[in-house]
């Protein structure tokens, strides 16, 4: 009898072997790493409710940490800041010839993400990070002038990354924006949509999966976000443990010469992200039985089939 | 979760029928190479991952060559092997399936299996559902009045909304009949 089930074993476990493809495909190599950082403090408005302490650190570290990360020679980054009272910015970027200046208004950000469609190839990686205020899935931008908040549509500002070419991955540390992230045509994120009947209706609905190139990684689903003091100093509870994800050390400013703590087998990659930050950032991801009260924030990521790598060491 | 305590206020009813003649528990365990072959355009043809499986049957039954039974089922699936810049993340599955069986000689028996499953993806907080169905062969090992152990070779299909995947699996099949010579 075992003789019997041995030959057709044999035969199943030589084919697969054969169809594993990853052995045998080449591996494209990776390309440069661009990045846009937006922060603001929106110290412009008078109720300082709104005002943010934490971001522009933020935003500024995250350009140290990715520009560690990718190689200096390889790393192109550009800082849109709105700082202090200012409702303009002295600084400017030249992407692709265009003098284009630092002052995160819609109109600048636009323009530095469509002068990067010039410049970028498929094995080039694009991010984007926001760290500000958001509401329902939109991104609180500076004002061309005046000082009242622009509200932006995070799903505009995908629809212009989706024509750059290379892996995108949108950073948004700002409250609720799990509603910007797209729905995924095959699943549902159980955060905002949990519920069995959503999950069958998905797969009869007829709408078509395609590879995404561009994940949307955010600091909460639908829920505020939220800064906090870490030893002096004021980050974004999510991008503090992000920067800790990648090897930064806040406290000294420093980058780790070791693998990033997120990376597994030598590859960072989004989802090692997201579950980085959920296990280590300082604030618990969901209310329990036992911990009923306080402040949560779920870091969320865009759904599919696929996770995409960042990094390889 | 009313479907859900329905389902399961349904099997506590029906269980106590195990005591009858050809009626059986089952527990089942397999492992499976998976090979994902995605619906849309991808940078290699298919993904392979790896996983394991694990069902109960609290209802079985047993006459003559045929054999019916209804389980539970865990499926869990690892992400793919690296390549390029993507990887199939990996994922846990809830489901149920029915199965056939027909003994074809003394030790050797065809079955079938159709079923559904929910699907979560780890760590990402996003489910899916699915489809599968598998045929195979039974090859007894052991047995006697209460107990039956069998080597399994099911070739599986599961039918995702993006992706079909193969498992070709290998696993073990308990029964344990409740009543002497219930087979």
């Amino acid at each position: 009898m075992m003789k019997n089930a041995f030959l057709p074993l044999a035969i199943i476990l030589l084919s697969l072997l054969l169809f594993s493809c990853e052995l045998f495909m080449e591996e494209p190599q990776a390309g440069k790493v661009y990045a846009i950082l937006v922060a603001l403090d929106y110290k412009h408005l008078t109720d300082n409710r709104n005002h943010l302490d934490g971001t522009i650190p933020d935003a500024k570290e995250q350009h140290k940490a990715f520009a560690a990360l990718a190689g200096d020679e390889k790393y192109e980054g550009y800082l849109f800041i709105q700082e202090g009272d200012s409702v303009e910015n002295s600084t400017t970027h030249t992407i692709d010839g265009k003098t284009i200046n630092a002052y995160p208004s819609p109109d600048n950000i636009e323009a530095a993400i469509t002068a990067l469609k010039s410049i970028t190839t498929e094995e080039d990686l694009i991010l984007f990070t926001f760290s500000g205020h958001a509401k329902g899935g939109n991104i609180a931008l500076a004002p061309k002038s005046g000082s009242v908040i622009e509200t932006y549509e995070v799903s505009r500002l995908l629809d212009l990354f989706s024509s750059v070419k290379g892996r995108k991955l949108i950073i948004l540390d700002a409250c609720e924006t799990g509603y910007g992230v797209p729905s995924d045509p095959a699943s549902s994120s159980t955060l905002l949509e949990n519920s069995i009947s959503t999950w069958y209706s998905k797969y009869f609905n007829g709408e078509r999966s395609v590879k995404s190139d561009l994940f949307v990684l955010t600091s909460s689903a639908n829920t505020d976000s939220y800064e906090d003091i870490f030893n002096g100093k004021r980050h974004g509870v999510f991008t503090y443990a992000l920067l800790k994800a990648l090897g930064w050390n806040v406290d000294t400013g420093t980058m780790s010469t070791a693998i990033p703590p997120a990376a597994k087998r030598g590859r960072l990659t989004v989802d090692g992200l997201l579950s980085y930050i959920k296990a280590h950032q300082t604030l618990k991801t969901k209310k329990s039985l036992f911990k009923p009260f306080g402040d949560i924030q779920h870091p969320m990521v865009s759904g599919g089939a696929l996770d995409m790598t960042l990094f390889t060491f | 979760m009313k479907r859900v305590a329905f389902i399961i206020a349904l099997l506590c009813v029906l269980s106590p029928l195990a005591a009858h003649e050809g009626y059986y528990y089952t527990l089942s365990l397999s492992i499976f190479p998976y090979l994902s072959i995605p619906h849309y355009a991808d940078d290699i043809p298919m993904r392979t991952a790896g996983g394991g499986e694990a069902s109960i049957g609290a209802l079985g039954f047993r006459k003559s060559h045929y054999d019916f039974s209804l389980e539970l089922r865990y499926r869990g699936t690892t992400a793919s092997i690296p390549h390029g810049f993507y990887r199939a993340r990996g994922f846990d599955s809830l489901g149920s399936d029915l199965r056939f069986a027909y003994q074809l000689k003394e030790q050797i028996a065809l079955f079938a299996t159709v079923g559904t499953e929910i699907n979560f993806y780890r760590g990402v907080d996003s489910a899916f559902a699915s489809f599968s169905t598998a045929l195979g062969a039974e090859f007894l090992l052991v047995e006697n009045s209460f107990h039956r152990l069998s080597l399994t070779v099911p070739i599986t299909l599961h039918l995702r909304k993006e992706i079909t995947a193969i498992q070709t699996a290998v696993g073990l099949r308990y029964q344990y009949f409740s009543t002497r010579d219930g087979r």
